[in-house]
């Protein structure tokens, strides 16, 4: 989603953010490759306002990318509330980054130990 | 100072050599391993997760690509992944293959300190020992080279294509500069960003041909080194552009075009180097230091241009989103060798009682020691920061274990094989999840 494989993204112009991770298009990523399974690039805080998202998308000068996607209309109508929990041994495993799957995809819970 | 035989100097490095190799293979075993339910895992830093996929997939004949059948080159390190993709063919599988790699990068390393003991060598052996040492237990040589990046084979490179020109008291560059513009070329191999070396190496060779008489057979070496350097550049420019459709890396159009680059955040990037949490300005001041006492030589004035071209260039890209100075990693060991080379300027200045450096009016002996002490004052942090970071934190990093669990979860999650996911932290995550 950061352009590194992928030509479009690429050419695009750059937002703010570090070196290297500077270019995003969330229409095109979302709306035009409709991918199945978003992975995310950090954690969110459920308790946080979008519109809270939305001030630290626009003055982010680190990652703005990562709000930017939680409040992405595509993201918050298709993706955000099918979030996809990891467990393993039956405990739900914290990770750092947070896995949604788009509506019609029926996964919403992977078991690490018994998929092996 | 008393002479020491060739065979005393090499047998004084071994308990070095050997405890450098120790921390090396310590560091990689506890940032670059990991077992769930009993099965190990090796891993490689974020970025070298994205080169290994690549590898993975050309190793099991579906080309040098991210996903089948789709040729973008997200890669910046062509040689380098494809020293990755021979750790696949060695070890098939995805889980562990890494090891091959590290195991390339423990060898390498070896082959660095190695290489700057030999080059400092003519300085005598207390100071050829300090370069090596320095080297072997440097924070962001180790710190890549355990995560698996390309940075010491680069370093290595890099090292000896200038070496000719690194300001040794009583050495002159010679036709050994022939060898600086194919060595630089493997450097761009294993790395894009040689190029810059490249243009540098091969531009210093043809000037020192320029002091060669006509007819002599050193002429002739470095115009067949220039030749081999450009050959070895354009056969990779031509694989790109034929395989891929594009002369240039993708990467370079994501990270540089289309306003991506930002000089502030370079200059940060220098200041992270400089008196960050690695605390590399001895080594910076030391290089400055040794320039300007080697200046009499006809080699500084090259060197120079060497380091400041890198420094301006990694400030002009915006230097790299992570911690750890990797972009600066390359110059580490000529900026340790321009360092030790001043000193050794210093001491055989005091040994003659040569006027060499006086400062404050002192004589030149104590100007030296004055020198040497303060370099090895500035030092003191600089080794607390290398003994923090190797031996004090050295947990695997958590968002690295979290993006190789994620992609497990994601090739056992049981959605069919054709389906696109999408990760904003490229690298870990899809290469644990080959089959997507």
């Amino acid at each position: 989603m950061l352009g590194k494989c992928d030509r479009l993204i690429a050419s695009g112009t750059a937002h703010a953010g570090l070196p290297g991770h500077r270019k995003w298009n969330l229409r095109y990523s979302l709306d035009v490759v409709k991918p199945q399974l978003v992975v995310t690039s950090g954690r969110y805080d459920l308790n946080r306002s979008d519109a809270d998202y939305q001030k630290a998308a626009a003055t982010d000068q680190l990652t703005p990318f990562v709000p930017a996607l939680w409040v992405d209309p595509s993201f918050r109508t298709h993706y955000r509330d099918h979030r996809v929990f990891i467990f393993f041994r039956n405990v739900s495993v914290d990770t750092g980054q947070w896995l949604f799957a788009r509506e019609d995809v029926p996964l919403r819970r992977i078991e690490l130990a018994t998929s092996r | 100072m008393r002479k020491c035989s060739t065979f005393t100097a090499w047998f004084l490095l071994l308990p070095l050599l050997a405890a450098a190799q120790v921390v090396f293979v310590i560091e990689l075993q506890d940032r670059c391993t990991w077992s769930l339910a009993g099965r190990p895992y090796v891993f490689l830093f974020e970025d070298a997760m994205v080169s290994m996929r690549y590898a993975y997939h050309f190793a099991h004949g579906h080309g040098l690509v991210w996903n089948p059948g789709e040729r973008v080159q997200g890669f910046t390190n062509l040689g380098w992944t494809l020293l990755m993709a021979v750790g696949h063919l060695v070890d098939r599988s995805h889980e562990t293959a890494a090891w091959f790699v590290l195991f390339a990068n423990f060898v390498l390393h070896g082959a660095l300190i190695v290489m700057v003991f030999a080059l400092a060598r003519p300085l005598g052996v207390a100071l050829a020992l300090i370069a090596a040492a320095v080297v072997a237990t440097h924070s962001a040589l180790l710190f890549w080279g355990t995560m698996g990046m390309e940075t010491t084979l680069v370093a290595l490179l890099v090292t000896a294509a200038f070496s000719p020109w690194l300001p040794i008291p009583g050495k002159r560059p010679g036709t050994a500069v022939a060898h600086a513009p194919w060595l630089a070329a493997l450097a761009f191999v294993v790395r894009s960003d040689g190029i810059l070396f490249l243009g540098l190496a091969t531009a210093l060779a043809w000037r020192e041909r320029l002091h060669l008489g006509k007819g002599e057979q050193g002429r002739r070496r470095i115009l067949a080194g220039c030749v081999l350097g450009l050959v070895l550049v354009a056969g990779v420019l031509l694989f790109q552009k034929t395989y891929y459709g594009d002369l240039l890396p993708n990467t370079y159009r994501q990270k540089v075009s289309g306003g991506a680059t930002n000089v502030w955040a370079g200059l940060t990037y220098l200041r992270e180097f400089m008196v960050g949490r690695l605390w590399n300005a001895p080594l910076v001041v030391g290089a400055l230091l040794g320039l300007t006492i080697a200046g009499r030589q006809r080699q500084a004035g090259p060197l120079a241009l060497v380091l400041l071209a890198w420094f301006a260039y990694v400030t002009w890209i915006g230097g790299d989103a992570f911690f750890g100075s990797r972009f600066y990693v390359p110059i580490v060991p000529l900026l340790v060798l321009v360092t030790v080379a001043g000193m050794g300027h210093l001491l055989a200045g005091a040994r003659a009682g040569q006027a060499g450096l006086s400062i404050f009016g002192l004589t030149s002996r104590t100007s030296a020691g004055l020198v040497i002490g303060f370099l090895t004052v500035l030092m003191v942090p600089c080794a607390r920061a290398s003994w923090k970071l190797h031996f004090e934190d050295r947990e695997p990093i958590e968002s690295h274990l979290s993006s190789l669990v994620v992609g497990l979860a994601i090739e056992h999650s049981g959605l069919p094989k054709q389906e696109t996911i999408a990760v904003l932290a490229a690298g870990m995550t899809p290469y644990f999840a080959p089959s997507y």
